[in-house]
């Protein structure tokens, strides 16, 4: 189907050095952005999601690269560039204007030696838009009310050490989206504040997004969040994407085994107690390469294919795709290895 | 501003008993000025009348209520070896310091953040080396060594700078750089530690994500971060140095503060001695002020808490 | 930090390469004018410091020009001032007291007064005219100023006793008869008192100047004014100083129009005579070892030696421990290899001296000397006669700020001492300390050096022996009343053989008789001239301070 796409990553690799060896953690993850769209990329902490992320805007840590692949950014209907392929000043011009990005942590993420205004100006001066500094700081002020912050012209000079967390994610949304950008790329954004602030921290994120027309790749490993605002959803496993569907798609019906997993062991009012699900074991450290499917030790539908064969994302319907041997089929009694 | 009243009081105290406790020392340690003066024609009748006419017969309380009633008239006494007045002495050797001082901090600071910030940025490489390396030498070596190795290679070898200070300020640059390479060390490493901890920090990738180029981003907002702590040790070293550098001052003949002291400690000219070092505690007591209040302003945190 | 400490070593072995290259480059520049020191890299020699300058160096700053304040810095009376008389060297190593600022003298026949008529016209260099009166007040001052340090100077004089203790308010032994007639009477007569009237320590002052000068006398320059053929321009304390001819001088014109004399250390100085912007470089100050290797292999010819009026001692203090038994002194006496001192410290630049006077001396005495001889084997029986088989302990004390060479000295004497069984330990203080220990009669032993400030015997014994509070002083604790009576005769003696050999007959008595101390050795004093100084004659008693107007330039 061709939906009018604004990013399009196919095929991207990112490896990070470790002990003088090329680790790859992101293997071939392809995301399909829509235009004005909300897309949600869930997963557990260290699936590479974030480096995903980063690898659009190119804020990678020095010990990490991309190492194939592409980002294709669709300007408009017609003009296309591959961000992997622009130079550093390009990309770096792209920031903060097209591309803009929210993180988890507010109070390390500002600068603490900076007033909060001056700092979301630092945007406009960076990329030189609104010379006059009345005008600039007028603007700035008009951004922080718009987030939601009271008395914005008083806000303006304040440290980040002085606002609450819920009050620094709104100066960092502030700072994003000062310049109208296409794409918002939320990293996380409301891990760390609690569970109202996130709900209006999401509110505020959809009703931008939707008032602009603005795309949002929401990266988080909370389903919840997910369902809040998403349109669609990926869901990601050691550097892969296992899964991919409209979020109303995957809740009713979740194919993959990590993706129930991850539905279920969410604590839901009137289930047990006193007992929580989980997903046995834990991503593992030491990525050796493996030529079966990457989540068969945990798996609890596993076969002995899965053992010797990397699955294939395979369509299912109605726009959801999945990586699995057994989620289309179902377990082969006879082929299941047992009980562990 | 009571805060300010207080800390004002204390630098009094502490000047108070500077005075209290050299005045005692000088007087117990062995070593009599009377005898210093005269020298090898020392006879017991000339050093007996030349201690009379000092006042060191006086006993000891009275002499030091007679300094204190002149000090706070701003009368320090009179040099016994150089007979002029002790104030005038010091206040014409300071500016002898402070411009030694006012070169010498200038050249470690700039070079001493500009190596720390390349040394950072380039860490563990070719340039983090070199830096360091520099730093380590300007750390370990004393002063003196630095000092004649740079008149020797600079002067005698290679003809490029006057040998002594002769008042011009080309022959200012040799003496400033001995003195200011230590410090210069120091600050490098501070500088490229403090901001080595920034390079982890969140807020440089919200910088990127904003539009600014990496060198940018640790420039303007890693430095701001990191350069604090600097700054407190170079209020630090800079009343360090206006205590008056003896060596770089003695091997340059330069006439500042510390050769000064220096000749006051010599001669046991207990006027000259007493004086200086009452300048210096009140040097060095300002300088720790300025350092704190320095801190308590540039750190935003620091400042609303009180 | 490996790689660190990797790249600092190759830093540092690249500037010792650095320094390797860029040669010297002799005699480019003056050092003086500022910006001069830019890269020539091989400048002429054409005298850039024209117009007759000479360029000096000095270890340490002048602590005061007054000359009646302080014994140590005799540069600026000695270029700024005049004296009645002055010594001249003679041509076969000798020395004469020629007139200076005297013009005619007579001295009557029992010796105790002295007729001297002044030259006429002298001026001081504002053109002040000298009178006698001048004289007059110069004396009275020695003795009323309260930190004179010269009062020794006028002490023989008739009344200077009375003037001393404030018993009357002028000098009674000098009468001025005019402007240019004068008398001195002594109080006993005095055989070196030409001698004194020679030295700097009576520089004559203007009464009217210092006066005006007040306190500033001595301190600012332009106030200190004097006769001589130089004035002070300029002094920065701790930096330096210039001076530049008088033209209102009275004496013949010297080679010499200006001086600058800088301080530095022994180091910078070295650094500095080698590029050429020192002129004359005193050895004194440099290491032996320096002055060996480089000066006496690359600029024999330029060096100018002259012998030391004055002699090292090795004191005893007779109060303290064994020293007490002549016997362990006279062992100790033995115990020293002087010899190998003067060789490898002072390159055998000198000589071993057996006494109190020292080669030069009006009263030296050939028959005194040769009869000590370096015998540690012959010290070591005296020792363990004398009741100390395994020795004592002894300390030597060592004043932190003396020259090197005297440390290294004194290193060899406590070896030998150790080497008879003597537990000799040098214990190291600051001058101050040092002065009060010694002063205080409480030293030990030390190494004494003594140069005369005028050739007469009187000045050397009397210092050491000549009173019961100079034998404190100079921690000797000479017991013997008589002979210390008999020192302060001595100056009195009229008929000059019968003085000398009296100074003789003391002489043996103290040195080899009672052993007070060990007599070690006079020096030369090297000087090295520069390229630009034709020829340079040192003061006679080979001072360090020096006399411009006796440096021709070329």
């Amino acid at each position: 189907m061709n939906k009018d796409l604004l990013l399009e990553i196919k095929d991207l690799t990112v490896s990070v050095k470790r002990k003088k060896e090329a680790v790859p953690v992101v293997r071939g993850v392809d995301i399909d952005i829509p235009r004005g769209g909300i897309v949600g990329l869930v997963g557990e902490s260290g699936c590479g999601k974030s480096m995903t992320a980063k690898s659009v805007n190119r804020i990678l840590p020095p010990f990490a690269e991309t190492t194939g692949g592409s980002i294709l950014w669709h300007d408009s209907p017609g003009e296309t560039t591959d961000l992997l392929k622009l130079k550093e000043k390009e990309i770096r011009k792209k920031c903060g204007t097209e591309i803009a990005m929210v993180f988890q942590e507010p109070m390390t993420s500002l600068n603490p030696m900076m007033r909060v205004g001056d700092q979301i100006r630092e945007v406009l001066k960076i990329h030189k838009i609104e010379k006059d500094p009345a005008v600039s700081k007028e603007r700035v002020v008009k951004m922080l009310g718009a987030v939601g912050i009271p008395q914005p012209e008083l806000r303006y000079n304040s440290w980040p050490h002085e606002l609450s967390g819920g009050m620094r994610q709104r100066v960092m949304i502030a700072m994003a989206m000062i310049c109208s950008p296409k794409l918002l790329i939320a990293d996380e954004a409301t891990t760390a504040v609690d569970v109202t602030i996130e709900a209006q921290i999401l509110d505020l994120i959809r009703d931008m997004c939707h008032a602009s027309h603005m795309s949002a790749l929401v990266i988080t490993h909370n389903m919840g969040v997910v369902s809040a605002i998403c349109d669609h959803v990926y869901v990601m496993y050691l550097g892969s994407i296992v899964e991919k569907a409209p979020v109303r798609e995957l809740f009713t019906n979740p194919l993959h085994p990590y993706t129930r997993g991850l539905l279920s062991s969410i604590p839901r009012i009137g289930n047990n107690p006193e007992y929580l699900e989980t997903i046995p074991g834990n991503i593992p450290v030491v990525r050796k390469p493996f030529s079966g499917c990457d989540f068969c030790m945990r798996c609890s539908d596993d076969v002995r294919k899965c053992f010797m064969e990397s699955p294939e994302m395979r369509e299912a319907g109605n726009d959801h795709y999945v990586r699995c041997h057994t989620a289309l089929t179902g377990p082969d009694p006879g082929e299941s290895k047992g009980t562990e | 501003m009571s805060a300010v009243i207080r800390r004002g009081l204390g630098v009094i105290l502490v000047l108070l008993g500077v005075m209290l406790l050299i005045f005692v020392v000088l007087r117990i340690i062995p070593g009599d000025p009377a005898s210093v003066l005269l020298n090898e024609h020392a006879s017991e009748d000339s050093i007996r009348r030349l201690t009379e006419s000092m006042g060191l017969d006086k006993p000891l309380p009275v002499q030091f209520l007679d300094y204190l009633k002149n000090a706070l008239r701003g009368d320090l006494g009179q040099s016994y070896y150089m007979r002029k007045p002790v104030l005038s002495l010091i206040l014409t050797a300071f500016p002898y310091t402070l411009k030694l001082t006012a070169l010498s901090a200038s050249f470690a600071w700039i070079f001493g953040i500009l190596a720390g910030v390349v040394s950072a940025v380039y860490h563990d490489r070719l340039p983090d080396h070199l830096f360091r390396g520099i730093s380590l030498l300007g750390i370990s070596v004393p002063v003196f060594m630095v000092a004649l190795f740079l008149q020797y290679l600079m002067y005698f070898r290679l003809s490029l700078l006057p040998l002594m200070y002769d008042g011009s300020f080309v022959s200012m640059i040799l003496p400033a750089a001995a003195l200011g390479w230590n410090s210069a060390g120091s600050v490098a490493r501070l500088t490229r530690s403090g901001l080595m901890e920034q390079l982890d920090s969140p807020y440089l990738d919200t910088a990127r994500a904003k539009g600014l180029s990496t060198k940018k981003a640790i420039l303007f907002h890693g430095l701001r971060n990191a350069i604090l702590p600097v700054i407190t040790l170079m209020a630090l070293q800079l009343s360090g140095m206006l205590s008056g550098a003896v060596i770089t001052e003695s091997v340059f003949g330069i006439s500042g503060l510390g050769k000064l002291a220096l000749t006051a400690v010599q001669t046991r000219d207990m006027p000259l001695l007493q004086g200086t070092v009452l300048f210096t505690a009140l040097v060095i007591s300002v300088g720790n002020i300025i350092a704190d209040v320095t801190n308590t302003l540039l750190d935003p945190r620091l400042r609303t808490k009180s | 930090m490996k790689k660190t400490v990797l790249v600092t070593s190759a830093i540092l072995t690249a500037t010792l390469f650095l320094s390797a290259c860029g040669g010297v480059s002799p005699a480019a520049g003056t050092g003086d004018a500022p910006a001069a020191g830019a890269g020539s890299g091989g400048g002429t020699s054409a005298g850039l410091s024209g117009d007759g300058e000479l360029r000096i160096a000095l270890n340490a700053d002048i602590v005061n020009m007054d000359v009646h304040r302080n014994t140590n810095d005799y540069l600026i009376p000695m270029n700024v001032f005049d004296t009645l008389f002055a010594v001249e060297k003679n041509a076969d190593g000798s020395s004469s007291i020629v007139k200076s600022l005297v013009d005619d003298y007579s001295i009557s026949d029992d010796g105790l007064t002295y007729s001297f008529t002044l030259r006429d016209g002298v001026v001081f260099s504002d053109g002040t005219p000298l009178t006698a009166d001048d004289v007059r007040f110069t004396f009275e001052r020695i003795l009323t100023l309260p930190d004179s340090q010269q009062t020794d100077y006028a002490i023989s004089i008739k009344g200077a006793q009375d003037l001393l203790d404030k018993k009357a308010d002028e000098l009674s032994g000098i009468t001025v008869q005019d402007d240019t007639h004068f008398t001195i009477t002594l109080a006993e007569p005095f055989s070196g008192f030409l001698a004194q009237l020679a030295t700097p320590s009576t520089s004559i002052f203007s009464r009217s100047l210092v006066n005006e000068a007040g306190e500033d006398f001595g301190i600012d320059p332009k106030k200190t004014i004097g006769t001589g053929p130089y004035i002070i321009t300029s002094w920065e304390q701790g930096s330096g100083m210039t001076l530049e001819y008088n033209p209102r001088y009275w004496g013949s014109e010297p080679s010499v129009k200006k001086v600058t004399a800088k301080i530095m250390d022994p180091a910078t100085m070295d650094m500095a005579f080698q590029k050429g912007d020192i002129d004359i470089l005193d050895c004194l100050f440099l290491d032996s070892a320096i002055v060996d290797s480089v000066y006496k292999q690359k600029y024999a010819d330029s060096i100018v030696s002259v012998d030391r009026l004055g002699m090292n001692y090795f004191i005893l203090n007779e109060k303290i421990g064994p020293l007490s038994d002549v016997s362990v002194r006279k062992a100790i006496q033995m115990a020293v290899d002087r010899q190998s001192i003067l060789d490898s410290i002072y390159s055998g630049d000198g000589k071993l001296e057996d006494g109190i006077f020292p080669s030069g001396c009006l009263s030296y005495s050939t028959d005194n000397q040769g009869w000590l001889k370096y015998d540690p084997e012959g010290a070591k029986k005296l020792l363990s006669d004398a009741g100390y088989p395994n020795g004592f302990d002894m300390e030597v004390s060592l004043d932190s700020s003396a020259a090197e060479t005297a440390k290294r000295a004194l290193e060899i004497i406590a070896q030998n001492l150790q080497d008879v069984g003597i537990n000799a330990s040098i214990r190291s203080y600051d001058r101050a300390s040092y002065l009060d220990l010694r002063n205080g009669g409480n030293m030990n032993s030390y190494l004494a050096l003594w140069l005369l400030d005028y050739n007469d015997p009187d000045n050397v014994i009397y210092t050491f022996f000549g009173s019961r509070s100079n034998t404190v002083i100079r921690s000797n604790n000479y017991p013997d009343e008589n002979v210390i009576g008999r020192i302060g005769d001595a100056r009195f003696i009229v008929d000059n053989d019968k003085r000398m050999q009296e100074y003789a007959a003391l002489e043996k008595k103290l040195v080899q008789d009672d052993a007070v101390w060990v007599p070690l050795y006079s020096l030369k004093h090297l000087f090295v001239k520069g390229e630009r100084v034709a020829s340079f004659t040192p003061q006679w008693a080979g001072w360090s301070d020096m006399y411009f107007s006796g440096v021709e330039l070329k």
